[in-house]
């Protein structure tokens, strides 16, 4: 309850991809573990741990937040959208053909990141006016060990445009 | 295990900090990395999201107060700040990565008191001051003295950071913050530099405010730097040349990872130069405009 201390485990209620989800979770649990673990949801991926690669991106009401710096009772009653989610959207899912197509992925473990950055960026800008240093100014905060970028502009800016 | 509250009021947050070991998460970027991290293990944390009396943007007669609550993201998006402070939206557009503006809080960001933070340089050069609430006080920080030392601030356990208060610049003053980002896997800048800069309608300088980040255990005030410049017109590279060794002298970096010493320092004195450079082209630009607006 609102204003009042709270056991150290307590129900959330949130909705992931759409679903309604109840679950179980102590206080200090992140979201990427409930995501991952709780809920199976293992596209999500997890690696520097502070909020800095960018693997961890998921959506929360649209906008993009690093899941492993957030604790999951922060997204209480939100909308979470995360990589599986993607492909219910037309949109979303050119986003990630175009990814397949202008080879905007290698090994694969940032990609989910990339591409829930990429759809926030697209549904947040009103699409058509996004330069491609505007993209990269954007996608900053993700980075990717493998493809040296230029696939994963490409990408969004092709679905961008 | 840590315990949860989420109060809607700033009064029940107040009865809830009894000691140190209870913690305030607001967007939780900077508490969440460092529970992550192993260096905070709170006995409670007291969630203010829902506290509305926290947020908010207010222009008031002289000056606009940012509830403590306002993400970067907002901040860089509101014209209200844009139209007044250009150089702090600018600032607050470019902080970390887009999931730090989308959460991150300018309060937040503030008492979490590490020295190479963006928002502390800028906000101390503008004379901002950090309103804190306690249980029976009230009182104002200047910016620049809320950080005591790394990860320290002024503020007691049982006090809250509820408004950022930024007086307004006036005829004839400019602003402006420039920052070096190392390109490495954590982005935060090397070294960071801003100035609050008055002129005459001749062009000389009547104050100046100099502060930079990154470059001791606090952000620092470079006020001998910035007394060179009075009575000086800062478009003459004479002034500036004075300027760079009072800066490069004036701070007092660490070497590690981001650059050795004598780089920060370097880096100090460039950017110093940059920073003035452009308060004098931003308030020709202004004058120019002012004087055929004239009425």
């Amino acid at each position: 309850m609102i204003g009042q201390a709270q056991e150290p485990i307590h129900s959330l209620s949130l909705t992931v991809n759409g679903d309604p989800i109840v679950v179980d979770v102590p206080n200090d649990r992140r979201l990427v573990a409930v995501l991952r673990e709780d809920l199976g949801l293992t596209g999500t991926k997890l690696a520097c741990e502070v909020g800095v690669c960018g693997v961890c991106t998921v959506l929360v009401d649209g906008r993009p937040i690093s899941s492993c710096i957030t604790l999951a009772m922060q997204v209480e009653g939100q909308d979470v959208m995360t990589v599986e989610g993607l492909s219910d959207h037309p949109q979303f899912q050119r986003l990630q053909e175009a990814f397949v197509v202008e080879g905007g992925l290698q090994c694969g473990f940032c990609t989910s990141g990339q591409l829930m950055a990429a759809a926030a960026l697209i549904t947040g800008s009103g699409a058509s006016t996004v330069s491609r240093e505007e993209i990269a100014r954007y996608m900053m905060g993700n980075l990717c060990r493998c493809t040296g970028y230029y696939g994963i502009l490409r990408a969004i800016e092709t679905t961008v445009l | 295990m840590v315990s949860l509250s989420r109060p809607s009021h700033l009064d029940e947050v107040l009865e809830e900090l009894v000691d140190d070991e209870v913690v305030i998460l607001a967007g939780g970027q900077a508490v969440v990395v460092l529970m992550n991290l192993g260096m905070l293990s709170p006995r409670k944390l007291v969630s203010i999201a829902a506290v509305d009396q926290l947020r908010g943007v207010f222009v008031e007669q002289g000056r606009v107060d940012v509830g403590a609550l306002s993400t970067h993201g907002a901040l860089a998006s509101d014209q209200r700040i844009r139209s007044r402070f250009p150089a702090a939206a600018d600032m607050f557009a470019d902080i970390g990565n887009v999931r730090v503006r989308t959460t991150g809080t300018i309060g937040g960001n503030l008492v979490q008191a590490d020295p190479a933070q963006d928002p502390p340089v800028l906000l101390s050069a503008l004379q901002a001051e950090a309103l804190v609430v306690g249980r029976n006080s009230e009182r104002t920080i200047p910016v620049e003295q809320l950080a005591v030392g790394p990860m320290q601030t002024a503020l007691a356990f049982d006090e809250v950071l509820t408004r950022i208060r930024i007086p307004l610049l006036g005829v004839g003053v400019e602003c402006s913050y420039k920052k070096l980002l190392p390109g490495s896997w954590d982005d935060y800048p090397t070294v960071s530099v801003a100035a609050r800069i008055a002129f005459d309608a001749a062009g000389i300088v009547t104050e100046a405010r100099l502060s930079a980040g990154g470059v001791g255990p606090t952000v620092l005030l470079l006020q001998e730097a910035a007394a060179l410049l009075i009575g000086k017109d800062s478009r003459d590279e004479d002034a500036i040349a004075e300027l760079m060794p009072c800066v490069r002298e004036g701070v007092s970096p660490m070497s590690d990872r981001r650059g050795s010493e004598d780089y920060k320092r370097e880096m100090a004195a460039l950017l110093a130069a940059k920073v003035v450079r452009s308060c004098a082209l931003e308030r020709g630009r202004t004058a120019k405009v002012g004087s055929t607006d004239a009425t």
